[in-house]
């Protein structure tokens, strides 16, 4: 464009591009940082700080979501087409969901407290590649929570289970009125067309539905909005509720899990293996 | 008088009976045509006219005119027959046609096909979004559905009974998609933490990996194929068990309708290609 120069649109890019970049920085920044400082040789100070900067990374990512959405993108932001085969269909309302984030705590937590040789087993687990596989976890982070620990996490759990189903029937219902106003327009002019023995004009009835569908996709933009809200404010009262180290043992977990998605060897063989019979 | 009368053994037979004219005779013969229509009845009128003016006409020439109308109205209700027994074999095609596309069509063999049925390429991204549960149509739509055509459509003739048996039928429907969406997201929350990468997966081995992979998508693949058959449910009760021959085919030609402006709707949208866009200040790191 020729005058592009004096233009006032702010420059952008895609949201993929973004998403790429910002997941690569997930697995290679943040989860070795969280490693590192997870090491007994690691000073306090390096481990607070390096779980304030990882926090900080995926509230990021909750943000950017939240601004790229609105009527013509948010499908795009449901569907996405730049998560891999693998990860599709465990998106709900386009991202993990939310009661992951409490399941994932609470496995850290009763595996150390319920399984009597499970320090064998973690010993049998560790492998010297601090990069590429978890360390052993330090012994008794998750040992003997504190009661206001398992307090916390109930209550967040509370939180969640209230609003994860009003956002489920929010969508119902959005796409049952979609339908609804649609089948109501088609109806009518069907009955138009009949009455003067001609077909459904498109025109008419595609109108109808650009109408109908601004409002619900609106109405998505705001469910989704409050679906990251919740899966930030989770991560947020989690590490919040946890002590710094519990902090960077989660957040590891959560970074390994969100990077593992991305595995290409296990991608390789995902892409071409059959279902079982 | 000497008039024509049927009796059961399909012969005719002819007495002598006082008062019976032509206008009883239409009347038997609309009577027993289930209302013949008003063209009909002019024919008849006209021939009743002719007749009165011949009235030295034998009693074999009326029966002949008799039983020659007979036929034509005969003819008219064999075709008649014969279009709804056409519309019968139509709506158990397309019912077929149901049956097969969940049942068989849309059936994953592979780890892929999983994911390409919860969010299939070939449906455009607003249509995804403005209508898809679980990969597509939710069952209780078809039956919002048919309530919108119900209450708008005056050829629509659903008794109090159906409409009664519909509104059970959509409570029904409801709590079943509930059920299924639990099951869903018990995978997507709590299954999930068994996919090998899981800092709680002790898999071993690339096998033991993919193994963990495979029973976690056979999972989700049961979860689809149970909201496939609740959609194939739910199309066969309304149009098997809900809704007469006409209506349903009115159902049908609507619910095709609407899914196609649906569709136009997404095809339109993907055309503008309005993807969502990051303004460069965040730039994907945090740092």
């Amino acid at each position: 464009m020729p005058f592009s120069i004096f233009s006032r649109k702010k420059p952008t890019r895609r949201f993929n591009d973004f998403y790429s970049d910002w997941s690569k920085t997930l697995t290679e920044n943040c989860l070795p940082l969280l490693r590192q400082s997870l090491s007994s040789a690691a000073p306090a100070s390096v481990l607070s700080s390096n779980v304030d900067l990882v926090l900080r990374h995926l509230v990021l990512y909750y943000e950017t979501l939240d601004l790229a959405a609105d009527h013509n993108t948010i499908p795009h932001l449901l569907f996405p087409t730049w998560r891999n085969s693998l990860e599709t269909p465990f998106l709900f309302l386009g991202d993990i969901h939310p009661y992951l984030l409490t399941n994932l705590l609470r496995s850290f937590i009763d595996r150390e407290n319920q399984d009597s040789d499970y320090e064998d087993e973690d010993t049998l687990r560790l492998i010297p590649d601090p990069v590429s596989q978890p360390l052993k976890l330090p012994a008794a982070a998750w040992r003997d929570p504190s009661d206001e620990l398992v307090m916390r996490i109930d209550q967040i759990e509370c939180t969640m289970r209230l609003m994860v189903p009003v956002l489920m029937d929010r969508v119902r219902k959005a796409q049952r009125g979609f339908v609804a106003r649609v089948s109501e327009n088609w109806i009518g002019s069907y009955q138009v067309g009949k009455k003067r023995k001609t077909a459904v004009t498109t025109a008419a009835a595609s109108g109808s539905v650009d109408e109908a569908a601004k409002g619900e996709m609106e109405e998505l933009v705001s469910i989704f909005v409050d679906a990251n809200r919740l899966r930030k404010s989770v991560i947020m009262d989690i590490v919040g509720a946890t002590s710094e180290h519990q902090a960077a043992l989660f957040l590891e977990g959560l970074c390994q899990f969100l990077g593992g998605f991305k595995d290409q060897v296990l991608l390789q063989d995902f892409e071409v293996v059959a279902l079982p019979s | 008088m000497e008039v024509a009368r049927f009796e059961g053994n399909g012969f005719l037979e002819t007495h002598i009976v006082e008062s019976v004219s032509w206008d009883d005779l239409e009347r038997y013969a609309a009577s027993k045509a289930g209302g013949s229509s008003e063209k009909h009845h002019h024919s008849w009128r006209s021939h009743q006219h002719d007749s009165s003016r011949k009235d030295d006409e034998s009693p074999g020439e009326l029966y002949e005119l008799w039983r020659q109308e007979q036929n034509i109205i005969a003819a008219r209700l064999d075709k008649e027959l014969k279009s709804r027994w056409e519309l019968d074999e139509l709506i158990e095609e397309q019912l077929s046609r149901y049956q097969s596309h969940y049942y068989k069509a849309m059936v994953a063999t592979s780890l892929k096909d999983v994911s390409n049925l919860l969010m299939p390429t070939w449906i455009p991204p607003h249509e995804l979004a403005a209508v898809s549960w679980l990969g597509d149509c939710r069952p209780t739509a078809i039956l919002d559905l048919l309530r919108v055509l119900a209450a708008q459509n005056p050829n629509f003739s659903l008794s109090e009974s159906s409409e009664r048996v519909l509104s059970q039928l959509v409570r029904e429907i409801r709590i079943e998609e509930a059920v299924i969406d639990e099951e869903y997201a018990e995978i997507q929350a709590t299954c999930v933490l068994h996919l090998p990468f899981s800092p709680l997966c002790n898999a071993q081995s690339r096998e033991e990996a993919l193994g963990s992979v495979q029973e976690l998508f056979g999972n989700i693949n049961k979860v689809i194929s149970k909201a496939q058959r609740l959609r194939y449910k739910v199309l066969e009760l309304v149009m098997k068990k809900l809704l007469n021959q006409t209506d349903t085919a009115e159902f049908v030609v609507a619910f095709a309708g609407i899914q196609d402006v649906i569709h136009q709707y997404g095809e339109q949208k993907k055309l503008k290609k309005l993807y969502p866009t990051v303004s460069m200040k965040g730039s994907g790191s945090s740092s």
